[in-house]
């Protein structure tokens, strides 16, 4: 036995023993003692989640139950795919949702801001109101004239028609045919 | 300390309401935490001044109450700053509240300098002197071009750094085109006397503004700066920067540029560079002394043409720094000088000038802003202040 006990000593690697007795580790080996007991409960908490999952993995009830469920989805190697590019893609699309968002409130903006929607609308009316003066003009002629033929039946004679084409309105549009007609026939004429 | 704020902006004119609204935007968590400091009770867009100056624009389309565009989450302190203390953090205001701050913008502005021309204060807004610069005084400026029968219609442009560099001219542009259309062209001489070397900056839109000088009849005079308006005698002065020798004018209406100058808190503040101007990095917009304080608009001392235009570039590169620092991240957003200048060059007529720190074009429109079109002008008078009220100011543009 004794032979045994210094054979046991002997095999001790004598670095070991340096090592124990340096205050640092000493120092240290205190301190992991003292952790132990929270080491041991933190050790258990593991434990028991592992304990968790493997009794999921266990209750092939339950793992039947969320298989069919998730047979339900479209959910497969090309949806894994298309989330992994949709990732890739994200900083793009944040800030095309961003310019949207922007667009989005200065739309907003202006329908809630009553000075700018009558600023707005007061300078189109400014470019309209000419437009519609003429269009007016235009109307009540056309009106006038209709109203004129309708109430005053008349035969047109040949003199008439001479007389009229002396009227500077009828020349002015006159010099346009002539105008069109000598530029269609230069052009065939090409 | 009165109180404390996660970011204190001073000024709440284009630039401190663009940054705070940008500010709230990206992070909700700011609400409340950012305060503009700012003892006006209105708020204009001064763009629209040339339009109201010519008689196109109503100068009441170009004001609105400074509590209406405060973003909302924004704390609007309603008084003047007086010093600024970097090194603790805290800013003095007139009334002795000492406001402290993480962030710091500097957004306060140009200030003009009505008494630096003499005789021009005194003769403002009469005798047919007349500026664009004071939303006080701006309709006299239509009431002289409008009453205007001939002789010489005299406009300046000063020696020193102004809001907009194209402003000076484009008034004189509208007057010219008025004075045409109401017949009193033929007995009037249009005189553009400008201390500047030339009629613009960068050398395509000067080229394409020295034809319609020509086309216009406008006599151009270069480095001749104002010194004193003798408004009885309807007399100008004015000193030749090159050879120092004074001349003097006369005129029947003059329209005065003011001289401009960085507002006095600024320039005597640890802030400032020795020109005066609170001194930024060109790129970063963040101050080159005081990492947590940066500036923006037309108190930096940016080498580009302020405007309105270069705040709508400057303020979210200002916005997104800070939410960098905010989140110690490193800083990745950078001002490269964009500066817009839309010069009006009559009635229906715009040349839409836009280039960077290099003076080098950088058109936004797909074909040549160069050339006057009248789509541009309705873009300026019709789209410009709708843009600016619901989309700059909310930060979304």
């Amino acid at each position: 036995m004794i032979k045994y006990e210094t054979q046991s000593a002997n095999a001790v690697p004598q670095g070991l023993i340096s090592e124990l007795e340096n205050p640092d580790v000493m120092q240290s080996l205190v301190e992991l003692l003292r952790m132990l007991p929270d080491f041991q409960k933190k050790m258990q908490s593991v434990e028991d989640v592992l304990l968790f999952g493997k009794a999921v993995l266990q209750d092939n009830q339950m793992i039947e139950k969320y298989e069919e469920t998730a047979s339900t989805f479209n959910i497969n190697a090309e949806t894994v795919m298309s989330l992994i590019t949709l990732l890739e893609k994200l900083p793009k699309i944040v800030k095309m949702v961003e310019q949207l968002e922007n667009i989005t409130d200065f739309v907003s903006s202006i329908i809630g801001d009553k000075k700018s929607t009558d600023y707005l609308f007061s300078n189109l009316k400014e470019y309209a109101d000419p437009i519609v003066k003429e269009g007016d003009q235009a109307l009540n002629l056309l009106i006038e004239v209709k109203e004129r033929a309708n109430c005053s039946p008349q035969n047109v004679k040949f003199i008439s028609m001479v007389k009229w084409l002396k009227d500077p309105t009828v020349q002015r549009g006159l010099c346009y045919v002539q105008a069109t007609l000598d530029l269609l026939s230069e052009k065939k004429a090409r | 300390m009165n109180a404390s704020y996660k970011v204190v902006i001073v000024g709440g004119g284009t630039a401190g309401i663009s940054v705070a609204a940008r500010l709230l935007r990206q992070s909700n968590s700011l609400a409340e935490k950012i305060a503009i400091i700012d003892p006006a009770d209105k708020h204009y867009y001064q763009p629209l001044w040339t339009l109201v100056g010519g008689g196109a624009s109503k100068k009441e389309d170009s004001e609105r109450t400074m509590e209406s565009v405060i973003p909302k989450g924004a704390v609007w302190l309603q008084t003047a700053v007086a010093e600024f203390s970097p090194e603790s953090k805290y800013v003095v205001t007139n009334d002795g509240q000492t406001i402290g701050y993480d962030y710091l913008v500097v957004a306060s502005g140009i200030e003009i300098n009505w008494g630096g021309i003499k005789g021009l204060k005194e003769s403002l807004g009469t005798k047919q002197v007349c500026s664009n610069y004071s939303y006080q005084h701006v309709d006299y400026t239509w009431e002289t071009i409008r009453s205007f029968k001939g002789g010489t219609a005299l406009f300046t442009h000063p020696a020193s750094p102004v809001k907009c560099g194209g402003a000076p001219q484009k008034i004189m542009y509208l007057a010219e085109d008025y004075f045409t259309r109401a017949g009193v062209r033929n007995s009037t001489n249009v005189v553009f006397q400008s201390a500047n070397p030339a009629i613009f900056d960068v050398q395509k839109y000067r080229e394409a503004l020295e034809k319609v000088v020509v086309r216009k009849n406008i006599q151009a005079n270069f480095r001749k700066n104002l010194i004193e308006i003798k408004p009885d005698e309807k007399i100008a002065i004015f000193e030749d920067l090159d050879t120092q020798e004074k001349e003097e004018v006369a005129y029947s209406m003059i329209h005065v540029t003011p001289l401009m100058q960085a507002p006095s808190f600024i320039k005597n503040s640890p802030l400032a560079d020795e020109t005066g101007w609170v001194d930024v990095h060109q790129y970063t917009l963040q101050h080159n002394r005081y990492k947590n304080v940066f500036g923006l608009g037309d108190n930096a001392n940016l080498p580009t043409s302020k405007t309105g235009a270069a705040i709508r570039k400057q303020a979210p590169v200002v916005a997104n720094n800070i939410i960098s620092l905010m989140r110690s991240i490193p800083m990745k957003e950078s001002y490269d000088g964009y500066s817009s200048c839309p010069i009006v060059t009559g009635y229906n007529k715009l040349i839409l000038a836009e280039f960077d720190y290099n003076k080098d074009p950088q058109e936004t429109m797909p074909f040549n802003q160069a050339v006057e079109r009248r789509s541009m002008y309705m873009m300026k008078k019709d789209m410009l202040p709708i843009m600016y009220w619901n989309g700059m100011l909310k930060g979304t543009m």
